[in-house]
């Protein structure tokens, strides 16, 4: 028995750009696949548009009309990120098994996009109410990764601030979380 | 859920103020409610929306005293037991065009912590049809004219049947027939705060009228104490009267003129629109 809540916040989550990211790396893999070389290469950006593409979820066209229900809009995000990480998650998982047999060692790097989810989740949440609410958060996984591979040259604290999500993903992954928390208690 | 027993004004409002940057919304405004149907007027830009927002413990206020249904929506667990007792439409509210009128209502009385199915089968069909969409609240959102959605999102506000509704022009888009099926609904709820540009609706509707200009309220009292302002002070002339501080051509082709009269002037009685506009003639001379 599932709780009330839980059909319709499946259908009220925007599903779509979760679902156009698991294509395109779907079809990457498939290419990978064909080709015998997968695009390590990629694996950053990848990570980065899946990330973007799980916190663009969260976006409530109507939010506005919910806006004074008793529960509360924390609540409601956290619902909908309980549907959209795993499914994330899931997607980020396939496409790593698809590179295991042509890329020995790739192992499987879960934090850094853990790290990207979260910290773009904490932005959103924090950014002010309106249209652009979500794309804020949305924002945070495609220009840090997008910095990221253009950093060269940088002083030691600025690129350790440009590839924390990388080195350090659950110190930064905590950080957002405890962010989520303090606003959530707002 | 907390039984909280509300005695004297459900709003009571002192001296509210919001900001947006360098910009004042609303600037200073005190406001009463303990029962029947408030309207709120004023131009766009007035702050009416802002201040509809504070009232709905959506937007926290910068200053002044705030308290709803007895209660102080600055603390976290009040502002819940608040939002239980209250409903609250937004201005064109956006809606999920996948949910039928039947699922979305269903959901925000889900999100309004009822549990219970049957009761929410009982009272989303009760609510949609008290709004007049029995017979499209199986049809997809997306289907539906800008109207239908207007109500379907009336019906959201209503579920529950809140002790505090506010609405922030719940006629729009409504044709007629709508409006008054609108007039009949707000008059049996207990308390409604609702802003409208449309100055009949204040008159069919409300006990007391508020009129915002720049983020204060420059007018408080009954509709008839509103159309009084401008008492002695409207005539009508075959020719315009460039003395008059307003002059619009009216329907039986005569002009009807604000300000003060000229003598041997033909007088009539004020409506609520000459006092509304003898009013924004006096807050922006």
């Amino acid at each position: 028995m599932t709780p009330a809540w839980f059909v319709p916040t499946v259908r009220a989550t925007e599903w779509q750009p979760l679902a156009a990211v698991a294509t395109f790396l779907a079809a990457v893999s498939a290419v990978a696949a064909y080709d015998g070389h997968w695009p390590v290469g990629l694996l950053g950006v990848a990570g980065g548009a899946l990330a973007a593409a799980v916190v663009a979820g969260l976006r409530d066209p109507a939010g506005a009309l919910l806006a004074a229900v008793p529960t509360s809009a924390a609540t409601r995000r956290a619902r909908r990120l309980a549907l959209l990480v795993p499914a994330g998650l899931g997607v980020w998982l396939a496409y790593l098994g698809a590179g295991q047999h042509l890329v020995p060692g790739l192992g499987w790097p879960v934090g850094p996009v853990v790290a990207l989810i979260a910290g773009g989740v904490a932005v959103a949440a924090w950014a002010p109410q309106g249209s652009a609410q979500t794309a804020a958060g949305v924002g945070v996984p495609l220009i840090w990764t997008a910095a990221g591979r253009s950093a060269g040259g940088l002083g030691e604290n600025a690129a350790g601030v440009l590839f924390a999500w990388q080195h350090h993903p659950w110190l930064v992954t905590v950080a957002a979380v405890a962010a989520l928390l303090k606003e959530g208690k707002r | 859920m907390t039984a909280t027993t509300t005695t004297g004004s459900l709003i009571e409002a002192t001296d509210l103020a919001k900001s947006f940057g360098r910009s004042r919304a609303v600037d200073g405004v005190s406001l009463a409610a303990a029962g029947g149907v408030i309207g709120l007027l004023g131009p766009n830009g007035a702050g009416k929306t802002t201040l509809l927002r504070m009232l709905a413990t959506v937007l926290a206020p910068d200053a002044g005293d705030l308290r709803l249904l007895g209660l102080d929506p600055a603390r976290s667990a009040e502002r819940v037991e608040i939002r239980r007792r209250l409903g609250y439409l937004p201005q064109s509210p956006a809606l999920y065009p996948g949910f039928t009128a039947y699922d979305l209502v269903d959901y925000v009385a889900v999100l309004k912590e009822h549990t219970d199915r049957d009761w929410r089968r009982h009272e989303v069909r009760r609510v949609l049809e008290s709004v007049g969409l029995q017979d499209v609240m199986h049809r997809k959102i997306r289907g539906l004219s800008g109207g239908m959605k207007q109500r379907v999102a009336l019906a959201a506000a209503l579920v529950g049947s809140p002790e505090l509704l506010v609405l922030d022009e719940p006629a729009n888009g409504l044709d007629p027939d709508q409006r008054l099926r609108l007039r009949s609904l707000l008059s049996q709820s207990r308390t409604v705060l609702m802003s409208t540009h449309n100055i009949s609706e204040v008159g069919a509707l409300c006990q007391r009228v508020y009129v915002m200009f720049a983020g204060r309220v420059h007018f408080a009292g009954t509709p008839a104490e509103l159309a009084g302002l401008a008492a002695g002070r409207v005539w009508e002339d075959e020719r315009q009267d460039p003395q008059a501080v307003r002059s619009w051509l009216t329907a039986t082709g005569t002009y009807r003129h604000l300000g003060d009269p000229p003598a041997g002037a033909q007088g009539v009685d004020p409506t609520l629109d000459d006092g509304y506009l003898m009013l924004a003639r006096r807050a922006h001379p």
